[in-house]
């Protein structure tokens, strides 16, 4: 990454490659001695036999010459000789070793009359001649020989230049193979570094990537742990970027991720280092001294990513949530460093976004009470720790009772009584609401059939669906399948879904809805007033009732603005055609108040809190006299 | 090639001669060095030539004639014992012309200008090698004909005689020769 960090193998590797080099040098030098070596003796084996080939001629055309004792005729002969070079002097001798005839070079001794060992061995090598003598023969008998002395000169001459131009050509190959190797290694070092960039940066936004952050993390905490101090973690998720990318098309997502890169390229320190670790998570790892300010930088992040940004002409709001976790304050490692500051971010998203949270143990400590939440909520359905409480809806008019809210129990034979804020969640996160769901409905309409069979009658029974029901497939043949059960009639179940699980996905709760209410059941809108949702909407969903939400009706009477919100809501309703349900009603303030305001139905505390099914029962069977008593009238 | 030959005669060495030329003469005594050069040089002109292979060879020796009456039949005796090509050497006194064609090798000198003409008729186109040593003879039909120049011995060969005799004389011997017709 460093220069430092790779100084150390560079120079390792010139010196390996000076000793390649050294190596093929020698290498190639032996060979090459070796070449010269074999040429050598090539060039005097070639030497010799052309020494014998003219000896053997010269003799041959030399034996009239000598039986007739020519020496003129046997000079001529000898005198072809200067056509080779290399041959010095040459002298046919009688079988009596008297010289007949002669030649020799300018500048060089006659032959010496060759001794028997000579002419026994043919041959023999001076260092820097050679002779040869052979034996001129007529009819099996010797008359006489010859003897040629040959000069090594120009062998070595020769074996000189061919020394040279072996050499030569080794040296050439060496450093043709040098400069190829050296062009191979260059190839083969930038391959490797774009291989290296390739796998540690985002080719998105040019950040690193979240196999780079591992590496860099590690650095980091490498430093801390050998230095001292500490360094800081921060991730970071775009709140809507699923949103950007299902409605604007992925093009457009890559773009606001480089926007957002850039931003925060531009807001960071340049020791900072800023990665992208997944679709719309960033990390940032920053240094010792950023780390006791490690919330003002969160704060900077989110202050920048707050602008709006210039996707494709359109103007986008993407803000995030921000996690950060301290190491080694929050954590011994760089897995639950991670982890931590991952807890922080979630915690700061379940703030409501647009938030960062510092990790503190206190967090963790939830984290794992959900984990073990969610493992007690799987064992609960089986062990029958599940139950529901029912609770009254009363019409404001006439005090009648209009029906049954079911509302889900958890009793945990060691923790008691668990609230649903606590669980509810943990069981829309885990799934488990999909089976628990399916539990609530056919208990509620098991219980109806009870009450019907006890003699209560036929008493509707709301239930509430959530958001992962919804997108159950099979939820209108569960819902179909518990009705028939147990002989409920459909208009005797109420399905409540909150505004803002119907806003989620329009199209698709639109055929639910409408497939529910071709069914015959009964649909409510739960928490009206805070998802947001436009009045154009309503029209829309084939929905018979709306329920206020509890927060406008705990500050009614006294809170102008709820007050106004509430008249409006029921107005609305009431102008759809739409009856309004209040829940929550505490007081009897609040109770004159929606009856004043034309509400429908209520249901709270004043009149019934909820309560286990044998209770209700048991309620409903005095409730004549309950009525009676009750304080509408 | 030029066919001048030329040997040196060396008179003052007579001793030396005969090793000279490689034909050591035992047991003769005062031994004419010009006649013996000569013996030598028929018995080197056999050692070049080539007979056909048709030629009969009785009892197996390659059968040197001369007149009995010859300078050189002491000298040319000498060659007996010696071998051509695995052939005992047989020097024969051609007295009569009957055993004319038993002849490999014909020396004629002087003494046989009288009966040339019919040994030419007698050889007619046998394969015998003819060698002259008279000038005469010389230059009418013999393949060989000795001679002296300028003290040396020198040879000159007629091809047309020795193509007519069937005879193939090495190129060697001819380089060897003063003149070669």
């Amino acid at each position: 990454m460093s220069a430092a960090h790779y100084s150390r193998p560079q120079r390792l590797g010139r010196w390996m490659e000076l000793a390649n080099l050294v190596t093929a040098g020698a290498a190639l030098l032996l060979a090459s001695v070796l070449l010269i070596l074999f040429q050598f003796f090539a060039l005097r084996g070639g030497l010799l036999e052309d020494v014998k080939v003219q000896a053997r001629l010269i003799g041959e055309n030399s034996s009239a010459a000598l039986l007739f004792s020519d020496s003129r005729a046997s000079n001529e002969t000898l005198a072809v000789l200067e056509g080779s070079p290399s041959i010095e002097a040459a002298g046919v001798f009688t079988a009596e070793r008297t010289l007949l005839a002669s030649y020799r070079r300018d500048g060089v001794s006659l032959v010496a009359t060759p001794s028997p060992a000579l002419v026994d061995d043919g041959h023999q090598f001076g260092f820097n001649q050679l002779e040869v003598a052979r034996r001129v023969e007529m009819d099996g008998r010797e008359i006489g020989v010859v003897v040629i002395r040959a000069s090594l000169e120009q062998l070595y001459a020769r074996l000189v230049g061919y020394a040279g131009l072996t050499l030569a050509i080794a040296m050439g190959s060496l450093a043709f193979a040098y400069l190829l190797v050296a062009r191979m290694r260059r190839l083969v070092k930038s391959a490797e570094a774009h291989l290296d960039y390739l796998a540690h940066v985002d080719p998105v936004t040019g950040l690193p990537n979240r196999h780079a952050f591992n590496e860099y993390l590690a650095i980091a905490l490498g430093k801390v742990d050998e230095l001292g101090g500490c360094a800081g973690l921060l991730l970071l998720d775009l709140d809507n970027f699923k949103i950007v990318n299902d409605t604007l098309g992925h093009h457009s997502g890559d773009s606001l991720l480089k926007l957002v890169a850039r931003r925060l390229a531009e807001c960071l320190r340049g020791g900072d280092v800023i990665c992208r670790i997944g679709g719309d998570e960033f990390a940032i790892i920053l240094e010792r001294s950023e780390v006791p300010n490690a919330a003002g930088v969160a704060e900077k992040v989110l202050n920048v990513l707050a602008a709006p940004f210039d996707v494709d002409g359109h103007e986008i709001y993407a803000t995030a949530s921000a996690g950060i976790s301290i190491y080694p304050d929050d954590a011994p490692d760089l897995e639950t460093l991670t982890r931590n500051a991952d807890t922080a971010m979630y915690q700061a998203k379940g703030k409501g976004k647009n938030a960062f949270e510092q990790f503190h143990p206190e967090l963790d400590h939830r984290v794992q009470k959900r984990l073990s939440l969610e493992t007690k909520l799987r064992k609960a359905l089986d062990r029958g720790e599940l139950l529901l409480y029912y609770q009254p809806q009363v019409n404001l008019r006439d005090g009648r009772l209009v029906g049954l809210e079911a509302l889900l129990r958890w009793q945990h034979p060691e923790l008691g009584m668990i609230s649903p804020v606590e669980f509810i969640p943990v069981a829309e996160d885990s799934g488990l609401i999909v089976p628990i769901g399916r539990w609530v409905l056919r208990t509620a309409c098991k219980q109806a059939a009870a009450w019907r069979e006890s003699g209560l009658g036929a008493i509707p029974v709301s239930v509430n669906l959530s958001a992962r029901q919804t997108r159950d497939p099979n939820l209108v043949h569960d819902i179909i399948g518990a009705l028939r059960e147990f002989d409920i009639p459909p208009s005797q179940l109420e399905l409540e879904i909150t505004e803002t699980v119907l806003m989620d996905n329009v199209h698709a709760n639109v055929d639910l809805l409408n497939r529910l209410q071709t069914e015959g059941i009964r649909l409510s809108i739960d928490d009206f007033g805070t998802g947001y949702s436009s009045m154009a909407y309503l029209k829309r969903f084939p929905i018979d009732q709306v329920k206020i939400d509890r927060t406008f009706v705990r500050d009614i009477p006294g809170d102008g603005d709820d007050e106004a919100i509430t008249t409006a809501i029921i107005a609305m309703a009431h102008s759809l055609g739409l009856s309004v349900v209040a829940e929550g009603v505490e007081t009897e303030e609040q109770l004159s108040f929606l009856r004043n305001a034309g509400c429908d139905i209520m249901q709270g505390y004043y009149f019934a809190e909820p309560r286990p099914a044998e209770q209700v029962a048991a309620f409903l069977r005095s409730r004549a006299g309950l009525l009676s008593t009750a304080p509408l009238r | 090639m030029s066919g001048l030959f030329i040997a040196t005669l060396r008179r003052t060495v007579g001793r030396l001669m005969p090793a000279l030329l490689l034909l050591p003469l035992p047991g003769m005594a005062e031994p004419v060095p010009e006649y013996e050069l000569k013996a030598a040089f028929v018995y080197n002109f056999a050692l070049f030539t080539e007979w056909p292979s048709d030629t009969a060879y009785e009892g197996g020796t390659l059968n040197i004639c001369v007149n009995p009456g010859s300078a050189l039949r002491h000298a040319l005796a000498g060659l007996n014992e010696k071998a051509v090509k695995g052939r005992r050497v047989s020097v024969r006194h051609l007295a009569a012309l009957d055993t004319l064609r038993a002849c490999h090798v014909l020396f004629v000198d002087g003494n046989d200008r009288e009966r040339w003409v019919q040994i030419k008729k007698g050889l007619g186109g046998a394969s015998v090698l003819t060698v002259s040593d008279d000038d005469e003879i010389g230059h009418d039909g013999s393949i060989i004909a000795l001679g002296v120049d300028n003290k040396r011995v020198v040879f000159d060969v007629d091809t047309r005689a020795a193509r007519q005799a069937r005879l193939v004389l090495s190129s060697k011997l001819l380089r060897l020769a003063r003149t070669v017709q």
